[in-house]
């Protein structure tokens, strides 16, 4: 079996939103959705202040919540982990958004542009009409990762079938592959480190792993 | 991007008319169906207006659908979703209400009666399964809306009956026990929901914020309203005037408390990091949840 999954090590991102950027010019995604954010996250108190930048987005959960309450079955699970959303079946009512516990889920009722009411020439190649009034969120660029079926490449390993926002990843910060593959790269960053999931006691079971430290010898 | 959970947007005050609308329809079908084993022609006088309150609630979730014309695809998960199992007992609902008005038919009332008790239920699970917010994914949101429903169904009874004619004293008893399981309901869920690590910081000061309302006016006014009528010698005007006043103190505590949980106390669950990362030079440090 395959499930894929993504690894952010909190100790490289530097917090430079290339990512987020990336996945915004990849994805074609309007003003005020971000399939891939980064958090700054302020901790502590003076003069014991850390700040942490944390990447944030669908966690792809293999329990989603998102699934199990959609009416209508537009979100399902692929059997490599990954959850879709159909855009033909979906209704926009909303559910799935308030089911999620990581704010990844956006819908957007009429079209939105950078700059007013006219799209740049980015923006009208990239609009996708199907997307209006309903739920959308990262993909973990699932084109990319099927094409890995067609050309025998590694996702996660060969930046052509890797998602972009890990490609784009100034600092390495990002990594993308198989939990299943004991010897994958993801496998093996998180036999070596020390890590945790965002909301664990939710029990959605994340697909999103944090490193924060080297495991101790 | 927000750190610190944020009001959700998606959900706002047509949903909560819905959550208002259902609990008061299905609650007024199930008491008008009993009343109308002793007089069938409460099945005209509010089993209509128990119909008319769904299907209200219903265009009210219709308005903000972002893609109106496939609602009918709303009925394809009934294996895992509450919002499928909510449409589907609203339309039995309706159409064996419709058929027991039509016919004059206290059993078809009645079990019209039991397919709005399952949108009832149906409708608190939803809350319940929205795992994204804290003020409803705690268990006790269950009975809750399901106390909110049936108390504003008997207290939607009582006004009519005023208007009416008496539906008896059966139906202020059973007013009074369900105020009574509403408050229990309420305390409990507020209890649970403000405890430290529940729900944001945000969530508990608006729970609170609307307690004494919730008490004052929706729970300890009817029942001072309730002796007023009866216990003391006073005209039946007077009796009628504070029925009224009781009925609405009672719709208003219930409403309050659906429109507050979903419109105004639904913050989400924010973000948290269970450690800080040892950067060079450094050491690994607590983790962080802002805003709880």
């Amino acid at each position: 079996m395959t499930r894929y999954v993504m690894v952010a090590d909190l100790r490289l991102c530097v917090g430079c939103q290339t990512c987020t950027i990336a996945c915004k010019h990849a994805n074609g995604t309007p003003p005020g959705v971000q399939w891939r954010a980064v958090l700054d996250l302020e901790n502590g108190k003076f003069p014991n202040v850390t700040r942490t930048f944390v990447p944030v987005g669908c966690q792809h959960c293999a329990k989603p919540p998102c699934m199990y309450v959609c009416p209508t079955t537009a979100t399902r699970q692929r059997p490599d982990g990954l959850v879709t959303i159909d855009y033909d079946l979906c209704i926009g009512c909303g559910y799935c958004i308030v089911a999620c516990p990581y704010q990844a889920r956006y819908k957007y009722t009429r079209p939105r542009y950078a700059y007013g009411d006219t799209p740049i020439e980015s923006e009208a190649v990239q609009f996708d009409p199907a997307r209006i009034g309903v739920a959308t969120k990262c993909t973990f660029c699932i084109e990319r990762i099927d094409a890995a079926q067609n050309n025998g490449l590694t996702p996660g390993i060969d930046p052509e079938v890797t998602p972009i926002c890990v490609n784009s990843c100034i600092a390495q910060a990002l990594h993308f592959g198989d939990l299943d593959d004991p010897d994958s790269n993801v496998s093996v960053l998180l036999r070596e480190n020390e890590s945790f999931r965002m909301h664990e006691e939710l029990g959605a079971e994340p697909g999103f792993y944090y490193l924060w430290d080297r495991k101790a010898v | 991007m927000r750190v610190r959970p944020w009001h959700q947007t998606v959900w706002d005050w047509r949903a909560a008319a819905q959550f208002i609308c259902g609990g008061t329809g299905t609650g007024l079908m199930l008491f008008t169906a009993l009343a109308s084993y002793r007089d069938p022609a409460w099945l005209w006088r509010t089993g209509l207006l128990a119909l008319a309150f769904v299907a209200v609630g219903l265009f009210f979730v219709w308005i903000k659908l972002g893609r109106k014309l496939r609602a009918v695809y709303v009925i394809l998960n009934p294996r895992t979703s509450w919002m499928t199992r909510e449409a589907l007992f609203s339309v039995v609902y309706l159409v064996a209400g419709g058929l027991a008005i039509l016919l004059a038919s206290p059993p078809l009332a009645l079990a019209a009666a039991l397919f709005g008790l399952g949108y009832l239920y149906s409708q608190a699970r939803i809350l319940h399964a929205s795992r994204g917010i804290p003020a409803w994914r705690v268990p006790a949101i269950v009975p809750l809306i399901v106390a909110t429903g049936l108390t504003e169904g008997a207290a939607l009874l009582l006004g009519a009956s005023v208007l009416f004619g008496g539906a008896g004293l059966w139906l202020l008893v059973v007013l009074l026990a369900l105020l009574g399981a509403r408050w229990a309901a309420w305390s409990g869920y507020l209890k649970h929901v403000t405890a430290p690590g529940t729900a944001p910081l945000y969530t508990a000061e608006v729970l609170s914020g609307v307690h004494a309302r919730v008490l004052s006016l929706g729970h300890v006014l009817p029942l001072l309203l309730a002796a007023l009528a009866w216990l003391l010698p006073v005209s039946p005007a007077v009796v009628n005037f504070t029925g009224l006043l009781l009925s609405l103190s009672a719709l208003y505590g219930g409403w309050l408390i659906k429109f507050t949980i979903i419109a105004r106390a639904a913050y989400n669950q924010g973000f948290a990091i269970a450690r800080t990362p040892a950067r060079t030079p450094g050491t690994a440090g607590p983790g962080a949840k802002p805003g709880w």
